[in-house]
């Protein structure tokens, strides 16, 4: 079923792409076509076509020298992007007592995402229990929810939940209505007002779902869980950059979270339990995938108004 | 030339403090700036004292601690810093300052005086004497999981290496986790041994791959082995759990519930709306047979 779409759907971008050589272009299919029927190892048939290559010159080539090498143009794993990654469930640990509001975390993934300043996938709050208690910043993204309130809203099914606990949304299919924004507890997603960042930079970039780039106006966009880099066997983008060691990354099925900034590696029910670790919102029931670990030892207490937005 | 070099200190002194106006500046009192290092620099104590630096320094300072980690931070292999006592820089990582933590409560005072020396020895790295070549052999006990790790000398004769320092690790999604204590010393023998922990899950299996690793001695050069053990407990994976109908689940997957309702409806109101025309239709053709008569 993908497949026939992303046939139809490269097909279409390339008449659009070469629109003025349209013409040609279905001459070429259909002596493609007829060369595919005939056996590419004939001797040249002496019947030239002309085509367009790679370094945007138009070449010559005697049709039966030409086979198909690669149908599915896309580079990136968009059919695969709906299944979740066997044997996998990732899971987050945020050490609030570390996190000095360095926001390395936060320019990262906004420069990879091609988000605005004003657009958070990931954004770190200074917050303030009640009046006596100390203030403290909490990195806060999508809680990936194992339950999760936005899935069950969209209309068009395009946002989902993958079996590696990984909820991700498809800009393809969005049709901007923001019902998950309102759906969202935690406020995790935010929504491309305007023509994204560097728009020009990322024209003709083919969409990646599990990188969320290019961005597109009128869509929702969210944190990944950077399951591009994921599938990669690599630490997220924000976990890789904190210089403070404030997040853990793991697999809950190997019950092992390892930390971006020391590469140290240890057991998630130890961390949870000796740390008295917590999850937020939990009355909700939306059994969120990201933990964090109580401002305790706080080596650096914010003040009130020292807000960096 | 020494005028030069009065001209470029007299510029660093204006412009340092300038450039770092909104930081604080460090107060060393005499007393803590002449601490003795109670830690003499010893092949051994540098391997500690590396361990340490990559564990919690390497982030800011770099792994070359030229300052150039993930945040710009102070190079600690430049002349302004390493002309410092040992006390001072131990009173600057004890207190911390700004973005440096105070390593007060993480850090034995010990292992921040090995710290010390293995900054000295970064920038007179040629006065060591070379490290040897090692070679490391794993083999278990099934009877009760055990790892025993053998470290040799890598020539033919294998002569054992005492007090060497043997790291064991599982190998996990995104690194490797530790097993066994902080130091695993290697006996008279050569060899050492350390329990495989309990609780350890492995892959759907129960495969889980152990390494031992001689790493950061100054003595022995980095040697490491595996082995593939079924110790672990088996994998067990909810992928069902996702599979399931639920009300988050994608189209093919909704609830028997919300479609009958849904598609209830639909059929409900089409239902009434044909039964309508139907009947319409049915009145048309009376009025007909009506008007015949």
């Amino acid at each position: 079923m993908e497949g026939q779409d992303n046939s139809v759907k490269s097909r279409r971008r390339f008449l659009q792409k070469f629109g003025s050589l349209g013409l040609g272009a279905m001459a070429v299919s259909s002596a493609l076509t007829e060369s595919c029927s005939s056996n590419p190892k004939a001797p040249g048939s002496g019947k030239k076509i002309t085509l367009l290559n790679s370094k945007n010159e138009l070449v010559e080539v005697d049709s039966a020298y030409i086979s198909t090498l690669n149908k599915d143009l896309s580079p990136n794993h968009n059919s695969q992007s709906r299944n979740g990654l066997p044997g996998k469930k990732f899971v987050l640990v945020v050490d609030l007592g570390k996190c000095k509001n360095a926001r390395k975390c936060m320019d990262k993934c906004q420069a990879v995402h091609q988000l605005r300043p004003d657009q958070h996938h990931l954004n770190v709050l200074l917050m303030k229990d009640s009046e006596h208690t100390a203030p403290y910043y909490m990195p806060k993204h999508c809680q990936h929810c194992d339950n999760p309130p936005c899935v069950k809203v969209c209309p068009v099914d395009a946002t989902f939940k993958r079996t590696d606990g990984i909820v991700l949304i498809d800009n393809e299919r969005c049709i901007g209505c923001r019902f998950c924004i309102a759906a969202c507890p935690y406020s995790a997603r935010s929504f491309n007002w305007y023509e994204p960042k560097d728009a020009e930079k990322y024209k003709g970039v083919a969409y990646d779902i599990e990188k969320n780039v290019p961005q597109k106006k009128g869509t929702v966009t969210k944190c990944t869980f950077s399951a591009d880099y994921l599938r990669d066997g690599k630490l997220p983008y924000c976990v890789s950059a904190c210089p403070n060691g404030v997040y853990y990354f793991g697999n809950v099925y190997e019950d092992a979270v390892t930390n971006g900034t020391s590469g140290e590696t240890v057991s998630l029910n130890n961390l949870l339990a000796q740390n008295s670790g917590y999850r937020l919102l939990e009355d909700l029931g939306t059994a969120p995938s990201v933990y964090y670990l109580p401002p305790k030892d706080l080596t650096l207490i914010p003040e009130i108004g020292d807000t960096q937005s | 030339m020494a005028k030069i070099t009065l001209l470029i200190s007299i510029i660093m002194l204006t412009c340092i403090p300038n450039a770092n106006s909104q930081v604080t500046p460090w107060q060393v009192s005499a007393e803590d700036a002449g601490k003795i290092n109670s830690i003499p620099i010893e092949l051994k104590n540098l391997g500690i004292g590396r361990n340490i630096f990559t564990r919690t320094c390497v982030a800011c300072h770099g792994a070359k601690a030229d300052g150039k980690g993930l945040i710009q931070s102070a190079s600690l292999i430049d002349e302004t810093f390493q002309k410092q006592s040992d006390g001072s820089i131990f009173f600057k990582i004890n207190a911390g300052r700004d973005k440096m933590p105070p390593f007060k409560g993480m850090l034995k005072e010990d292992e921040i005086w090995s710290v010390i020396n293995y900054l000295r020895v970064m920038v007179n790295r040629s006065a060591l004497p070379p490290a040897k070549d090692v070679k490391l052999e794993v083999s278990t006990g099934d009877e009760i999981k055990s790892i025993t790790a053998f470290v040799h000398s890598a020539d033919s004769a294998k002569l054992p290496f005492p007090e060497v320092d043997v790291s064991f690790y599982i190998k996990r999604e995104f690194g490797l986790m530790r097993i066994g204590e902080s130091s695993n010393l290697t006996g008279a023998d050569g060899k050492v041994k350390v329990v495989f922990p309990e609780k350890i899950i492995g892959d759907q299996e129960g495969n889980v791959t152990i390494l031992a690793k001689v790493e950061n001695s100054f003595i022995y050069n980095d040697a490491e082995s595996e082995v593939f053990r079924k110790w672990g407990e088996q994998m067990v994976t909810e992928d069902e759990k996702f599979n399931q109908r639920a009300l988050w689940g994608s189209r093919d997957k909704s609830p028997v519930w919300l479609l009958l309702l849904a598609n209830g409806i639909i059929v409900g109101i089409w239902g009434v709306i044909l039964y309508i025309i139907y009947n319409l239709f049915r009145i048309k053709k009376a009025g007909k047979i009506f008007i015949k008569e």
